[in-house]
């Protein structure tokens, strides 16, 4: 070979080097570790009234209430949910559903509203008591008056959410 | 004498015309040759598996069967859950690990409600001692108790910020197990990662920590995956997978 092609041969040599260093990239050996498929699934908070009609209907003369008049009636729920769950009536909420003259006036209806809180497995059911009592003392203005209300059961995930003593939630919400 | 003249004459003439010609001669020459030079580039491959080996399959499943009992179950606010995945580096090359990354295997809002409010935390295990494989089975269900516990202590005594709070004592643990032999053995924890799962979906640049797993050896990874009380309703009755990944580079030159 003669010197000058050798020197033409390290020219192009020269350069292309110096074109792989200008360009700033290169290329390292890399392995990838991978695990594929993992899952994950939240579960569920329910609560079902299965009381199978309103509580008012367990009351024969709830079309005819008079003084002196009051029972126990029986709100029956279930854990329809996969998580077990702390239970109990809102007694805020509930109490804040009555409407109507029964519940008005100087000797209204009284509902006294169950405040066990319980704990339910998946699946498991419980009840909650509501008293309704029309003070004998009520008057005539309370002929004809009507009363409603709602009763609202709360729950809450019992998982990760009980109390010191273990008989609640640390927070319903 | 003329023979000599006649002799030195025609040498040279031939001496002359050799340089009078100019061009070409010929000189003695040789070469020395090396043959059969070989340059053969390592590999750098990794393989992974479960903590609880040989089992296979993805760290976190929710039920128990036949391919692993270690389910986690249904997930729920304030969960937390730690399973163990061993790298091993099956290659002729020293790794350095370069980026940890999840990659989610669906969509939809189920996905990014999730990776908005799971935590994940990703530690390597620096064992002390003969760990062998009952140390590590056992190390991966002290630690799942112990995030547990911590979590649950840090609710109880109003920590305010429980993340931060769990994962600084997280780095301060060593943690002890038995081997086989019955031999007390410990492990420390170098932490990887720790952030919200949606920060994890982009390659996390973890280089400068200088991990690295020597050819044909095998690193210890725990990853723990938390869902904070405040997680929302929203998540009830959803399912979302993941891929959780590792890339090392070659540790020389790098």
């Amino acid at each position: 070979m003669s010197i000058k092609k050798k020197l033409a041969m390290a020219l192009v040599t020269t350069t292309a080097g110096a074109a792989i260093m200008a360009a700033g990239s290169f290329a390292l050996f890399t392995g990838t570790a991978t695990n594929t498929g993992n899952t994950f699934t939240a579960g569920t908070v329910i609560v079902s009234d299965i009381t199978n009609g309103t509580l008012s209907s367990q009351e024969v003369n709830a079309g005819k209430i008079a003084p002196g008049d009051g029972k126990t009636l029986t709100m029956t729920v279930k854990n329809d949910g996969n998580l077990s769950e702390w239970v109990k009536i809102d007694q805020d909420e509930t109490n804040g559903t009555k409407t109507g003259g029964l519940f008005g006036g100087s000797t209204p209806m009284t509902l006294t509203l169950d405040n066990k809180v319980v704990e339910l497995a998946p699946g498991a059911e419980t009840t909650f008591n509501v008293d309704y009592s029309l003070p004998l003392a009520a008057d005539n203005s309370y002929q004809s008056a009507t009363g409603s209300f709602n009763v609202k059961v709360d729950a809450v995930q019992s998982r990760n959410n009980r109390n010191s003593a273990g008989d609640g939630p640390n927070a319903w919400q | 004498m003329k023979k000599k003249l006649l002799a030195i004459i025609p040498a040279g003439v031939m001496a002359a015309s050799l340089l009078i010609g100019g061009a070409t001669y010929a000189l003695f020459t040789d070469s020395a040759t090396n043959t059969g030079n070989t340059f053969t580039a390592g590999t750098l491959t990794m393989s992974t598996s479960r903590d609880d080996i040989p089992m296979a399959g993805p760290m976190f499943y929710t039920n128990d069967n036949t391919n692993g009992w270690s389910g986690t179950g249904l997930w729920a606010p304030g969960d937390s859950h730690t399973r163990g995945l061993f790298v091993r580096n099956t290659g002729s090359l020293d790794g350095k690990l370069a980026t940890v990354s999840a990659i989610a295997e669906g969509s939809g809002t189920q996905y990014s409600s999730f990776e908005s409010q799971a935590d994940v935390t990703i530690a390597v295990f620096a064992p002390h001692g003969n760990f062998d494989q009952t140390a590590y089975r056992q190390l991966m269900q002290v630690v799942d108790n112990w995030y547990a516990n911590a979590r649950k202590n840090a609710w109880t005594n109003g920590i305010a910020n429980v993340d931060d709070y769990i994962n600084q004592s997280y780095l301060h643990q060593v943690f002890d197990v038995k081997n086989v032999l019955g031999e007390d053995v410990s492990a420390s924890v170098i932490e990887v990662y720790n952030d919200k799962l949606s920060n994890l979906m982009s390659p996390t640049d973890v280089k400068t920590l200088g991990i690295t797993v020597p050819s044909q050896e095998t690193l210890l990874m725990g990853y723990t995956v938390s869902l904070p009380l405040t997680a929302g309703n929203d998540l009830q009755n959803k399912t979302v997978n993941f891929t959780f990944q590792n890339e090392f580079q070659q540790a020389k030159n790098n």
